[in-house]
């Protein structure tokens, strides 16, 4: 702990525990989040080395003569139609997934924080205006809009990084604007104010440090939800263009193929279940830890 | 009472004309059309005809307001990708096997989950209760059309019990109405448990036990009656939501529902069906959110009899 | 006698929405928390304000604090109107004037410790460096009764009794003058809450300071205060010194207050009456309008000396 360096007079002196202390024993109790954080890790791994773990390039159309063939000992998840080393092209993909996931959810935040620290500290007339711009938000299917909004822009990388953000902040700002609101009326802000702090001094030292645990499961919250999109669009054909591998994509692939070759409709769909059912029990583990009282949003 | 319906109401029209608005804008905003030389190589002349026929040359707001005007006669103009009928006609022959399917997913789903979600709630960390939390963790977080996958996989493929496609026979629908259940039993397997949990923490429920009430009385005559709020209130937009789902599921099982058509109105730059779609399943959320709203109001007497 | 803090005709309104739909210029009904409150408190002196919860003692506490506006009064620090000065040029007076609240869960920042939180005044008036901010910390702490090991803890390792004296100390890290306490022991303990008000009693003399006490409970306050402002649905309806107020209340509300103290010898207790809203306005004594001598408080009756009391005026009627 931080503040190892200042334990006084005695043996009897109590160790002081910091919130991040406690926040990290309840994850630990969690059996499910911690199995889904290794899971998680070993998956982060998987994406971040992926390179060195594949003789192929995923795009490299190396075994064109051995196209379709079923998983061997050389190719694990055996090999496209268009002779592609299928292993390779699902840990590749784990790197589209995982970094669109990251990309969406911090810009997520980037809208989501300001947004959601404006509404619930000055409340009134401001949040009145972002409330009802969440309110829009509310009533159109996020899917549907995204697959307009993807169609219109040609998918791409980039776009659907914006997309996924688009519909991701208004969670990450309703989680901060309740925060902000439940301590503005806290004791100790009304007793800063009496000391004289301004505004900026009360929301840089007591409702941002304070605000920390709903940014943090916000993001992580976001990820799934943005990995699910680009997977849908991708799957509609609206997302990642080929041929950068994308499990939605290569799902869609694989229902044309999933008779005969089954392989390739079965590992893309386990990646993506996997990955997303992972960073959701992790997100979740890591909502109860960091603040019990946001279990029911 | 009355008051707030109405302001619920007002607030809701707002809100859908902004979207109306926004989705108008964006449609015609972003360049490139049907009409466009790199899509449809005919000379100016003819190309011209064409925007006016359909009334592309004119002013973006004069497009806007005519269009909602035919909006509100149920005139959502002709589909590019058909131009044999109307819009309204295409989507009235479209929105059957939607219906069907997804009306029986969520009939057979939303009791299912109900069911589950209270047998969790009475036996706290039993099997049932791990169960129920499972399920509803796999309906929320897989993506429906990967649960359409390996529900193809294993009984089309594997198993060779059921045909993995088609509108025609009976037996095609059983395998995407257990896809669309999916989702309604999850939603309901969730919030009937932490609704009923909730409810047995609250301290009137000791208060009855300890006045001697049987445990059945107590279940059903209380603590159902003031979990049910919550379980109202989700179920029109879930239904709604299931609109919204049938895109994937009929992607998936080739079903020619409101689903494959706005997945090929997309391909196609179909605008008319596009905009059609958007706005009835925008409008169909803003009515579930307010009657949802109204059903909320009705059944907490907090809000009925209180002055909001 | 000077005073230390002066209240002069406070007043605030809140304004509730009735009818309309809220959309279109709904009716405002006005709601006055809080009714031509008049107050002084002299220096080195603990006044006490009682009334029931809603009775708008604690938007009176805030109201000085200037954390809520009045819709109109006056507040005079140490003989400086400090009621229409803008944010930065009542920064000096904040130091001369510092308040604590009842709860003592919400009044600590959960992610500073304890050093940190009685240090906050010393960074906000840019005083010292860190280390100086420290050891006054440590000092202050010290004083409270929370010595040395405790400076590194947090809040929620606290129990209420510990928190509250921290509050205290953070309050008077800056040597105020005025301190309003707003029911620091409602939320505490029996034996926890005597001592609280010891440690009150105790920094009083020590320091000079001057107390402005709200609080529910008038046997809470009998042991600390000087003098006792009775307050009754935003009006002041009785003011005197202390063992005034307790051997000869005049205004039936304070006289319910007094029926509702616990009496702990069964062979005293007398039945306690039970006073309604209409029962108290019918009993509002009825004095010659001859003995409405108060300036501050035109619409008393002064009935002894510095003992007012809420009245209706009576042409020629005899005491």
């Amino acid at each position: 702990m931080a503040n190892s360096q200042l334990t006084l007079t005695g043996n009897d002196a109590p160790i002081s525990r910091g919130a991040a202390y406690y926040a990290w024993h309840r994850f630990l109790a969690n059996k499910g989040a911690v199995f889904s954080g290794v899971l998680l890790l070993f998956i982060l791994l998987v994406a971040v080395f992926a390179p060195f773990l594949t003789g192929a390039e995923p795009n490299e159309q190396k075994f064109l003569t051995n196209t379709l063939a079923f998983p061997s000992a050389q190719h694990w998840f055996g090999i496209d139609d268009l002779g592609r080393d299928y292993f390779s092209r699902i840990i590749h993909g784990a790197r589209v997934s995982i970094s669109i996931g990251l990309a969406a959810a911090t810009f997520s935040v980037v809208i989501g924080l300001p947004l959601g620290a404006l509404a619930g500290f000055f409340g009134g007339k401001v949040d009145w205006i972002i409330m009802r711009i969440i309110e829009i938000f509310s009533v159109v299917p996020p899917l549907l809009a995204a697959l307009l909004l993807a169609a219109l822009t040609k998918g791409g990388y980039f776009n659907i990084v914006l997309i996924a953000a688009l519909f991701g902040w208004v969670q990450v700002c309703l989680m901060v604007r309740a925060q902000v609101m439940a301590f503005r009326s806290k004791e100790f802000i009304r007793a800063a104010q009496a000391l004289g702090g301004s505004t900026w001094y009360i929301i840089f030292r007591h409702i941002i440090p304070n605000s920390i645990s709903p940014v943090i499961v916000g993001f992580v919250l976001a990820i799934p939800l943005a990995m699910m999109l680009e997977a849908g669009l991708s799957f509609l054909g609206v997302g990642i263009p080929p041929p950068t591998p994308s499990w939605g994509q290569m799902i869609n692939l694989g229902i044309n193929f999933m008779f005969y070759y089954w392989h390739l409709a079965l590992f893309p769909t386990l990646a993506l279940a996997i990955t997303v059912l992972v960073v959701t029990m992790f997100a979740d583990g890591l909502r109860d830890a960091l603040d019990p009282t946001l279990k029911g949003r | 009472m009355i008051g707030y319906i109405v302001r619920r109401l007002l607030s809701i029209s707002v809100t859908f004309v902004v979207v109306s608005i926004l989705v108008f804008v964006m449609m015609h905003a972003i360049p490139g059309g049907p009409f466009d030389a790199t899509e449809m190589p005919v000379s100016e002349a003819v190309r011209a005809k064409i925007m006016a026929q359909y009334g592309l040359d004119q002013p973006l707001y004069m497009q806007y307001l005519k269009y909602m005007w035919g909006v509100l006669h149920f005139d959502f103009g002709v589909p590019f990708q058909s131009p044999g009928e109307t819009v309204i006609e295409l989507l009235s022959r479209a929105w059957i096997p939607s219906l069907v399917l997804g009306g029986a997913g969520v009939l057979i789903g939303a009791p299912l989950g109900i069911i589950l979600g209270l047998c969790a709630a009475l036996n706290r960390n039993s099997w049932i209760d791990y169960l129920a939390s499972a399920l509803a963790t796999l309906g929320l977080t897989i993506p429906v059309f990967v649960i359409s996958m390996l529900l193809i996989l294993v009984f089309a493929v594997w198993l060779g019990w059921l045909p993995a496609s088609g509108w025609g026979s009976p037996e095609s629908w059983i395998l995407p109405i257990i896809a669309y259940a999916a989702i309604p039993l999850a939603t309901y397997a969730r919030y009937t448990r932490s609704a009923m949990l909730d409810t047995l923490n609250k301290p009137f429920v000791t208060v009855l036990r300890a006045k001697g009430l049987s445990e059945r009385d107590v279940i059903f005559k209380h603590v159902l009656r003031n979990s049910a709020i919550p379980m109202v209130t989700v179920f029109l937009p879930m239904f709604i939501g299931t609109a919204t789902g049938s895109i994937f599921v009929e992607a998936m099982f080739r079903v020619p529902g409101l689903g494959a058509y706005f997945v090929s109105s997309i391909e196609s730059r179909d605008y008319p069906l596009e905009m059609a779609l958007v706005l009835i399943i925008t409008l169909m959320f803003c009515v579930a959110y307010f009657l949802a709203d109204i059903a909320y109001a009705l059944l907490n007497p907090r809000i009925r009899l209180g002055g909001k | 006698m000077n005073n230390a803090l002066e209240l002069r005709g406070l007043n605030k309104s809140f304004y509730k929405k009735q009818g309309g739909l809220g959309l279109f210029g709904s009716n405002l009904v006005e709601h006055r928390a809080v009714d031509d409150v008049s107050i002084k408190i002299p220096e080195r002196k603990i006044v006490g304000l009682v009334g029931e919860s809603g009775s708008g003692k604690s938007t009176v506490g805030l109201m000085a604090m200037r954390l809520l506006e009045p819709s109109d009064g006056a507040i005079i620090l140490n003989g400086t109107d400090i009621t229409k000065l803008s944010s930065d040029e009542l920064k000096p007076h904040r130091a001369q004037m510092q308040i604590i609240f009842q709860d003592s869960y919400s009044s600590l920042n959960p992610m500073m410790t304890l050093w940190e939180i009685v240090a906050e005044p010393f960074v906000i008036h840019k005083m010292h460096d860190t280390k100086t901010r420290r050891a006054k910390a440590n000092e202050l702490l010290e004083i409270v009764g929370l010595g040395g090991m405790f400076a590194n803890r947090y809040p929620h390792e606290l129990s209420g009794g510990q928190r509250q004296r921290v509050s205290i100390a953070h309050a008077l890290a800056l040597k105020p003058k005025v301190l309003i306490a707003d029911e620091p022991t409602s939320a505490l303990d029996v034996s926890v809450k005597a001592q609280v008000i010891n440690l009150l009693h105790d920094l009083s003399d020590e320091m000079g300071l001057s107390i402005l006490f709200i609080s529910h409970e008038l046997s809470v306050v009998r042991s600390l205060v000087d003098e006792i402002v009775v307050m009754h649905r935003g009006r002041i309806v009785e003011h005197a010194e202390t063992e005034q107020i307790f051997q000869n209340a005049q205004h039936p509300y304070t006289q319910s207050l007094l029926d509702s103290i616990p009496v702990l010898n069964p062979k005293l207790r007398k039945r306690r009456s039970f006073r309604s809203q209409e029962d108290i306005a019918a009993e509002i004594p009825k004095l010659p309008l001859a003995q409405f001598t108060s300036q501050s408080n035109p619409k008393m009756a002064q009935i002894a000396h510095g003992h007012l009391v809420e009245a209706i005026p009576m042409e020629g009627a005899s005491s």
